[in-house]
C-alpha cells in the first residue's frame, strides 16, 4: 500500500475526471514508495496534458481567448495599462480556464462556472505580479467572467438536436424549445442590463458630449436591442389544448421564427450596438491617439463580431435541421 | 460509413492491446501488453492515458468504471472496448504496414533480418 501522504498529493494533482481510476492503476504497480512518488511524478502531467487535449476545442478556446482579450482591453480604457502587459493578463485567464476545464470537466462537458473560477484565479494571479494597474485587473477580470459565462451559456442553450422522431416526441420537444428560448433571452435581458449599468455608470461621469455620446449610443443600441429581441424573438405559450399535427404545426412555425432570427442577428443584435462602438473607438482617438491599442482593439472587435454572427448561425443551421425533421413526421403522418 | 481517421504507431499499438486483452483491458493491463509489443523500447504509463483519451474522444473506444477491487484499494477500473471505428482505423493501419512488409520483403528479401521475420 503506498503512504497515505503520498497518494493524497498524488490524488491533488489528478484531474476529477480521472482520479479513481489512475490513482487505482498507480497502487497496482506499487512496489516501494520511491517508485510511487516517481511513477507518479511522471504520470501526472501527462495525464493533465491528455485532459487537457480532450476539453480544450480550438474554436471555443478562440472564441473565449478574444473575449478575455476584449474584456482586458475594455479593463484598459478606464483602468490605464499598456498593451503588451494587457495581453498577458489575458493568457494568465485563458491559461487559468484551460487547466480548470481540465481538473473540472466529467468527460467533454466543460462547466459555465469555470468562468468564473478563471477570471477570479487570473486576477489574483495579476494582483500578486503587480500586471496591471489593480482597476485594470479588477474591470478586466469581471468583464471577462461576464463575457466568458456568455459563451459558456449560449454553448449550452442549443436547440433540440433530433433530425428524427416522431409525433408523440413533438411536445416534449415543443416545451424544451420553448424554454431554451425563454432562458436565452432572459440572459439575453441581462446582458442589456449590465452594458446599460457600466455604460450608465460611465455616462454618469462625463465631463463633455464627446465622453457622454460613446456610452449613451451604447445604452440605446443595448435597449434597442433588447426590444428587438422581445418583439420578434418572445416565443409563444405552448396551448395546452394543442394536440397532433396542429401542434407540430404550432411548433415548427416557432422553430422557424428563431431561424430567421438567427441567420439575422447582425441587423437586430449587432447592428444597434456598432454606433456606439465606434463612437468610443473614435472618442478615445480623438482624446488620447493610441495606434498600438487601437488596431487590435479594432481587429479583436471584428473578430468578436464576427464570431457572434458565425455562432448564431451555426445555431440556425441546428433549427433548419429541426425544421426538416418536423417536416419528415409530418410526410409521414400524410402518407399513412 | 464515414471515414476512418489515420492512427499513430502509439495509437495502433493501443488498439492492439485492447483488442488483444478483450474485456480485461486497463491502464496497468494496456501498459503492460504494449511494452510487450515495443520490446525493448518502453513507454510510459501517462503516454498510454493521452492515447486512451485521444482514441475515445475519436470515437474508436467507449470505457466504463468497473466495481471497486480490494487490490486496487477499493478503486475503480477504467476498462475500454474497441468500437467499430477503432477496428476499421486499426485494420487500415494493418492492411498498410502489410503491403509495406511485402514491398520490403521483394526489395530486400536477402538480407538475415528479413529473412528471420
Amino acid at each position: 500500500m503506498p503512504p497515505k501522504k503520498l497518494e493524497s498529493m498524488v490524488a491533488f494533482f489528478l484531474p476529477a475526471a480521472v482520479r479513481e481510476h489512475v490513482l487505482g492503476d498507480l497502487q497496482e504497480r506499487y512496489r516501494s514508495p520511491s517508485q510511487y512518488a516517481f511513477d507518479g511524478l511522471r504520470t501526472v502531467p501527462m495525464v493533465v496534458v491528455g485532459r487537457i487535449l480532450r476539453t480544450a476545442k480550438p474554436r471555443r478556446l478562440a472564441l473565449e481567448g478574444a473575449s478575455i482579450l476584449l474584456a482586458y482591453y475594455a479593463g484598459s480604457v478606464f483602468g490605464g495599462g499598456e498593451g503588451i502587459r494587457v495581453w498577458l493578463a489575458a493568457a494568465i485567464t485563458l491559461t487559468a480556464l484551460v487547466v480548470r476545464d481540465a481538473y473540472t470537466a466529467i468527460e467533454c462537458r466543460v462547466r459555465p462556472v469555470t468562468a468564473f473560477e478563471a477570471a477570479v484565479t487570473g486576477w489574483l494571479i495579476q494582483l500578486g505580479f503587480g500586471i496591471l494597474p489593480a482597476k485594470t485587473a479588477l474591470l478586466g477580470a469581471s468583464i471577462s467572467a461576464a463575457l466568458l459565462l456568455m459563451v459558456r451559456l449560449s454553448g449550452e442553450s442549443r436547440a433540440p438536436r433530433a433530425v428524427t422522431g416522431s409525433l408523440d416526441e413533438v411536445p416534449e420537444r415543443a416545451r424544451r424549445f420553448e424554454k431554451t428560448v425563454r432562458g436565452r433571452n432572459l440572459r439575453e435581458y441581462a446582458g442589456v442590463g449590465m452594458v446599460l449599468l457600466m455604460f450608465g455608470f460611465a455616462a454618469s461621469r462625463a465631463k463633455d458630449w464627446t465622453q457622454f455620446a460613446p456610452p449613451l449610443l451604447m445604452c440605446a443600441g443595448a435597449l434597442l436591442t433588447g426590444w428587438l429581441l422581445r418583439k420578434y424573438g418572445t416565443p409563444l405559450r405552448l396551448p395546452p389544448s394543442l394536440e397532433g399535427i396542429d401542434l407540430l404545426r404550432f411548433y415548427r412555425t416557432e422553430v422557424e421564427r428563431q431561424r430567421r432570427l438567427l441567420s439575422t442577428v447582425w441587423r437586430w443584435y449587432l447592428g444597434p450596438l456598432i454606433p456606439g462602438f465606434l463612437a468610443i473607438f473614435i472618442g478615445q482617438m480623438a482624446r488620447r491617439p493610441d495606434w498600438k491599442t487601437a488596431v487590435p482593439a479594432f481587429f479583436l472587435f471584428l473578430l468578436m463580431t464576427s464570431a457572434v454572427i458565425w455562432l448564431n448561425r451555426r445555431e440556425a443551421r441546428h433549427l433548419k435541421r429541426e425544421i426538416e425533421s418536423l417536416d419528415a413526421i409530418e410526410r409521414d403522418l400524410l402518407v399513412r | 460509413m464515414a471515414k476512418a481517421d489515420s492512427i499513430g504507431q502509439l495509437e495502433q499499438l493501443v488498439l492492439t492491446a485492447i483488442l488483444r486483452l478483450g474485456d480485461d483491458a486497463y491502464g496497468v493491463s494496456i501498459h503492460s501488453t504494449v511494452e510487450e509489443l515495443t520490446k525493448p523500447r518502453a513507454v510510459s504509463l501517462g503516454a498510454i492515458y493521452v492515447t486512451l483519451d485521444r482514441l475515445e474522444s475519436k470515437g474508436m473506444l467507449t470505457s466504463r468504471l468497473t466495481d471497486p477491487t480490494p487490490e486496487r484499494g477499493g478503486r475503480a477500473k477504467r476498462c475500454y472496448r474497441l468500437e467499430a471505428l477503432g477496428e476499421r482505423a486499426l485494420k487500415e493501419s494493418a492492411v498498410t504496414a502489410k503491403r509495406m512488409w511485402d514491398m520490403i520483403g521483394s526489395a530486400l528479401g536477402g538480407r538475415k533480418w528479413v529473412k528471420e521475420y
